[in-house]
């Protein structure tokens, strides 16, 4: 048996279906669809699924939730549902009751949990669930689901479920009315798949909705044309026939809602309160901002312990597989390619569960709303509404949080847009990069005396990507996604005290999607970065054989050196009681141990000329060197291009992938790496990086769109690679011509 | 009296919406604000809220302009 709970957003359908089913509950998608499907077994009858319909403010679909609500309820996305479970706001019933009628008109069996009875009290609201029952026809039992009042009563109900409703109650105004069986019949002969039951909201769905009207060209040509002769035909006589459905059903609602509810005193308006400070045209966003900035700097230095202790993590397990299996290839691939590139994604993962702790609790307090609504004067400038700003912001942390954060945009065409711009925020990814070059290349001096030319080179990085985000949006709106001018309404929910456990458990869900779905996509893409990295092999470096050698032999030299001075004695052991009466005992052991270090660092230094001529012959260095006349003209030379190469896994890789180029040991934005880099030089003696060539590679990487996991989400997201594919050239497009734009423009100024 | 757009309402007023246009029509109604509805405008600014059977409805100014609403009589 299975059980939908369906009903309008935020009524506290979650809340309900965690109550009903405990933690077991999976959280899949919808086949084909990125809307989530929660789906669970009712506490104490395993036999019964529960399923979490996405909110719906009525069956007639207008987002992709919603058009996915409906496509469960008649059973064409999976085995229609035996019982609906509508959850309803006691304190907003006419509204709520809208989409119950319509469900009810499936012909499906539907019981009605009049939820959040506490709230409608506190406001003064007097709910009579009886008086309800009656004048729908259907069980209805009033719940509390965030205290769990009521939920036994609910699950009675639902094992005894009632009949469906066989008749409509509502009248549909008569010169529609009229219409409708001749199209029931047409449609029937068309579409025998579509079940008898659903045929008259087809019908209605086909009249009032565009959308809905078209999926039928094909399957049901004939009718289609009806239909639209009927709309003329309508639209000549001046019948409303667009609204007739509407109308006809709250003109039922109106009466029951209005015999249900009485008010008994004076709303309670601390929302209103609270209100009238964060959504003040000047208050508001200065408490929108000062928040901002809280989570923002919560979320990137409260992460910084948990990400280097996975860091630590990460390298320690690499070391431990790579002292316990034995030396060779198969090891390698496993601790360089798959522990280590797993976790380049594992690290994020404190960000993004701070930042969805904090997203999580705007949502819950009913803040989220309101942050849209203010923002929205904003972003109606350049085409997006206020739904975007928080995507947006996001993406300063992590472009994957704010592509998944997109979804609770109400407009698909919206929430493409700002997937697609998303990339262009600085994320954090980006930071280990400019804070390597900008160190290295600009001057330390402070424009004005004020303001350090170094913090003001990160800023600008910073805000070159906003606002190339904004332009973007903007061309995408006019070129690739035109439509009707995106508006703005939005319900703003009561502020609510947010509930800790619903939290951590949604967090610990999200956090689980990306590390799960995202992590699969790394993993390949480690893997075969790995192999292009080292492979084909070059086992010979002659440069580091000779290093070996003549460490080899200073060593024994300097080994017998110190046996010279203490004929006799075995140098191999000493006793600290020894050493106080023997002095040139200690020095001759002083000499070994010296000569034992210098031999350890010859042989580290051999090691990293080997994996330096190893890159350089690998298939990622001949990609550099072909990619080598391609970046010429911004300012790059082959190292910096196979850099960028490997970067494309992960925009932090190009630091130690330079650093292993460049043979310098330990290289996480260390000294000796930005020494190194000064002092290339190209054989005829002009340096290989100079600040504009610096510019020039920070600029590439502000656009540019180097992270598998943003492009991996983004087809998660979106459900096909076409949109990722655009993302990935439209920015790589972008930041190629923007760093030639600097380069060339840089050097005809007269800069090097 | 003749029907004046929601932007046209100062804060707190009682009002009954006549007529409902625009690109969001359908939106609009889903939401309950259609004709016959009561609302009360609780914020007119930059943007508007209104309240609607219990709940408040944020509006960007152009939607609002496009509901059309006379005074309710008390
Ligand atoms: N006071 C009160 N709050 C509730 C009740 N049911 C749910 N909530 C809160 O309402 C908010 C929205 O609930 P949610 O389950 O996410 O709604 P959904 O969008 O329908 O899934 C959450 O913050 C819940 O804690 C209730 O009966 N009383
Ligand atoms: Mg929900």
């Amino acid at each position: 048996m299975r059980v939908a709970l369906c009903g309008n957003p935020n009524v506290g359908k979650t809340t309900l279906f965690n109550q009903l089913t405990g933690l077991r509950q999976r959280v899949a998608n919808f086949p084909g669809v990125t809307v989530e499907r929660k789906a669970g077994t009712l506490a104490g009858a395993p036999h019964v699924e529960v399923v979490d319909l996405p909110g719906t403010y009525s069956l007639t679909p207008r987002s992709i939730d919603e058009r996915i609500a409906y496509e469960v309820l008649v059973g064409r996305l999976e085995k229609e549902p035996d019982v609906v479970v509508c959850v309803l706001d006691a304190g907003n019933l006419e509204r709520n009751l809208y989409v119950v009628t319509q469900v009810i008109d499936l012909g499906l069996p539907v019981i009605v949990a009049l939820n959040m009875m506490d709230v409608a009290e506190e406001n003064g609201l007097a709910v009579d669930a009886s008086a309800l029952e009656n004048d729908l026809g259907v069980p209805v039992v009033p719940i509390t689901a965030s205290r769990g009042e009521g939920i036994d009563e609910l699950k009675k109900c639902i094992l005894n479920p009632p009949e469906p409703a066989q008749v409509y109650r509502w009248q549909l105004m008569d010169a529609v009315d009229a219409k409708i069986p001749a199209l029931i019949k047409r449609l029937a002969e068309e579409a025998p798949h579509v079940k008898p039951m659903h045929l008259r909201m087809e019908v209605l769905r086909a009249l009032a909705e565009e959308e809905a009207l078209d999926a039928w060209r094909l399957g049901a040509p004939e009718f289609v044309n009806r239909i639209e002769a009927l709309q003329e035909e309508f639209a000549k006589r001046g019948i409303a026939w667009r609204h007739a459905e509407v109308s006809g059903r709250y003109a039922w609602i109106g009466p029951i809602a209005q015999r249900a509810s009485r008010r008994v005193s004076g709303p309670a308006t601390l929302s209103d309160r609270i209100d009238a400070v964060f959504t003040h045209r000047v208050a508001g966003p200065l408490c929108f901002l000062l928040i901002l900035v809280c989570v923002f700097e919560a979320v990137f230095s409260w992460a910084i312990p948990a990400m280097d202790l996975i860091e630590a993590g990460v390298a320690a397990l690499a070391g431990i597989v790579h002292s316990v299996l034995p030396a060779g290839w198969v090891t390698d691939l496993l601790t360089d390619g798959i522990v280590i590139g797993v976790g380049n994604v594992v690290v994020f993962l404190p960000q993004i569960l701070l930042l969805f702790f904090f997203l999580g609790i705007m949502e819950d307090s009913g803040y989220m709303a309101r942050s849209a609504f203010i923002m929205d004067r904003l972003m109606k400038r350049v085409g997006l509404s206020g739904g975007s700003v928080l995507p947006l912001l996001s993406s300063y942390a992590c472009a994957i949080p704010g592509i998944m954060a997109a979804r609770t945009l109400d407009s698909e065409r919206d929430r493409l847009i700002t997937i697609m711009v998303a990339p262009l925020m600085s994320c954090s990814a980006r930071l280990p990069v400019y804070t390597l070059f900008i160190a290295a290349f600009l001057p330390t001096g402070k424009l004005l005396g004020v303001f350090g030319y170094q913090g003001l080179a990160m800023f600008s990085m910073y805000m070159m990507g906003t606002i190339m985000a904004f332009v973007a949006a903007a061309i995408l709106k006019r070129l690739v996604f035109k439509g009707p001018a995106s508006y703005f309404v939005m319900e703003l929910p009561p502020y609510r005290r947010p509930r800790l456990r619903q939290l951590f458990w949604r967090m610990y869900q999200r956090s689980k999607v990306f590390a799960v779905r995202a992590g699969k996509i790394i993993l390949g893409c480690s893997i075969a970065l790995w192999f292009l990295a080292s492979f084909p092999r070059t086992e010979i470096s002659p440069e580091a054989t000779q290093i070996e050698e003549l460490a080899i032999q200073e060593r024994n030299r300097e080994y017998a050196a110190a046996q010279a001075l203490a004929p006799g004695r075995d140098l191999t052991v000493a006793t600290d009681s020894l050493l106080l009466v023997d002095s040139t005992l200690a020095n001759a052991l002083d000499l070994t141990a010296r000569a034992d270090a210098k031999y350890t660092a010859a042989l580290d230094s051999a090691n990293i000329i080997r994996q330096s001529t190893q890159i350089r012959e690998s298939a990622i260095g001949h990609l550099g060197r072909i990619l080598e006349p391609v970046m010429q003209p911004l300012g790059f030379d082959w190292k910096i291009s196979a850099g960028l190469v490997s970067a494309f896994a992960a925009r932090e890789v190009i630091v130690s992938t330079l650093g292993i180029i460049y043979s310098v040991g330990d290289a996480e934005g260390g000294v000796a790496l930005r020494d190194a880099l000064k002092a290339d030089k190209y054989p005829d003696g002009r340096p290989v990086f100079t600040p504009l060539v610096a510019m020039s590679l920070l600029v590439f990487f502000v656009f540019a769109l180097q992270c598998m996991s943003t492009l991996a989400i983004a087809r998660r997201e979106t459900n096909t690679w076409r949109w990722p594919m655009v993302m990935w050239l439209y920015m790589t497009v972008l930041a190629y011509l923007a760093s030639l734009l600097v380069y060339q423009g840089g050097l005809l100024l007269g800069f090097s | 009296m003749i029907p004046a757009p929601l932007t046209a309402f100062c804060d707190g007023c009682p009002l009954k919406i006549c007529s409902v246009h625009g690109c969001a029509e359908e939106r609009l109604r889903d939401l309950g604000l259609r004709e016959g509805a009561q609302v009360e405008v609780i914020q007119n600014s930059d943007k508007l809220i209104v309240r609607l059977a219990g709940c408040r409805i944020g509006l960007r100014r152009d939607v609002a302009a496009d509901i059309f609403a006379t005074p309710l009589e008390l």
